[in-house]
């Protein structure tokens, strides 16, 4: 780092500091700020930056204590009890609060806003099967372009479909409404999703699947694990020897007030196999 | 005016929507972290400290919003490049609609222009 405004005295120190308050944070979230913040002091600084200069960057930087209140985890939102010190607040007779108040009624609004937006997206479990017994009797799992797949013979104008375990990472309910607009099965675009109500934390065969109730809209509790059910009825017309699969699906999640699109990345791609017979489109 | 229930409520304020802010820059192109923050603070009043973007940066990162990669380029030193995703977009474009309304519905109510502060609570002077 020679020759750079990393060497300043003030820089140092300021660096020390980091460390030390970015001791709470999980060690590869600390190495990761801290490369940041390096960086952008080396982009910001000159290599001849006086004492002055060096101490205006760092002031507008924030102090390492800040920045590592700032990294670590988000608190539980307090929307839930916003709403009500809303309301009560504007019977105040002091018009000097109002403003006051409806401004912190935006910032927790928009706190929400951004706690939502940024709230960590479903993920697959570990578990999953194929959800028809014939499709799993004649499922033949194989290696292709580094990808694992699965695949089963199209049963054409049956319904097939396989079920998954999916985990949701964040600190909010996430509700599954159905697929995206426009996700499209292996079979055709008349994809059924369903969740389980149940909290599957333990390891599972694909037998403890078929018992599970299903349904939709889906929700999923904070750093839970449902079963998720992927059904289609099978229209694709597939040639013999050609294949048909995806490896992820496309989710209408809502989250809050919030309804996004989520991708979830399988670890096998779900495939049919051809020849189709009967009628197809 | 506002005293200290406002200026905190500013700061919160500015803290919540920063994560759209970035999505919206970085919607238009990839930038660097310095050039993520100076753009950032071209706009008056939106960042009380700088290095805050960086934490923000890895949030939306860790929500699949924005991605990141390091861009070699010539004559320069390496840099690490934050691009929106689609993921990012969508929830741009979503948080676009809930916040035109959301503050044309703050704004009816700081301007008694609707009926959130009705006759059964108007103020007596």
């Amino acid at each position: 780092m020679s020759g750079t405004a990393l060497e300043h005295p003030l820089v140092r120190d300021y660096l020390h500091e980091l460390d030390a308050a970015f001791a709470v944070l999980p060690p590869g979230r600390a190495r990761e700020l801290t490369e940041q913040i390096t960086a952008h002091l080396d982009d910001a600084l000159p290599a001849d930056a006086g004492d002055q200069e060096v101490a205006a960057a760092l002031q507008r930087l924030g102090s390492p204590a800040d920045l590592a209140a700032e990294a670590a985890p988000p608190p539980v939102p307090a929307a839930a009890v916003a709403p009500v010190s809303h309301r009560r607040r504007f019977r105040l007779r002091r018009p000097g609060w109002r403003g006051g108040v409806v401004i912190a009624a935006v910032a927790v609004g928009a706190g929400y806003g951004i706690a939502v937006v940024t709230a960590a997206p479903i993920q697959l479990g570990d578990a999953s099967a194929w959800w028809y017994a014939q499709d799993s009797a004649r499922a033949v799992s194989a290696q292709a372009d580094g990808r694992q797949q699965t695949t089963v013979p199209i049963r054409s104008g049956q319904q097939q479909g396989f079920v998954i375990t999916v985990y949701n990472p964040s600190d909010w309910t996430q509700t599954v409404l159905g697929p995206a607009a426009d996700f499209t099965g292996p079979g055709g675009p008349d994809v059924q999703i369903g969740v389980a109500g149940w909290n599957l934390s333990i390891e599972l065969g694909g037998g403890v699947f078929r018992p599970l109730s299903y349904s939709l809209p889906g929700s999923i509790p904070p750093h839970q694990t449902r079963a998720l059910r992927v059904l289609w009825t099978s229209t694709t017309c597939l040639e013999k020897g050609s294949e048909q699969g995806i490896d992820q699906l496309s989710l209408r999640v809502r989250i809050g007030w919030l309804t996004r699109t989520e991708v979830v990345q399988l670890d096998q791609a779900w495939a049919l196999s051809g020849p189709s017979r009967g009628r197809c489109t | 005016m506002l005293g200290m229930t406002g200026e905190g409520a500013l700061t919160e304020l500015r803290r919540g929507v920063l994560g759209p802010c970035v999505l919206a820059l970085l919607e238009l192109r990839p930038r660097f972290g310095l050039e993520l923050v100076r753009d950032m603070a071209e706009a008056d009043g939106l960042l009380t400290s700088e290095g805050t973007v960086y934490p923000l940066l890895n949030r939306l990162r860790d929500a699949g919003l924005v991605t990141s990669e390091w861009r070699d380029e010539a004559g320069q030193r390496a840099r690490r490049y934050y691009s929106i995703t689609d993921a990012g977009r969508r929830s741009l474009t979503a948080f676009r609609a809930e916040w035109a309304q959301f503050s044309e519905t703050v704004g009816g109510v700081l301007e008694h222009r609707s009926g959130a502060v009705g006759p059964g609570r108007k103020e007596r002077s």
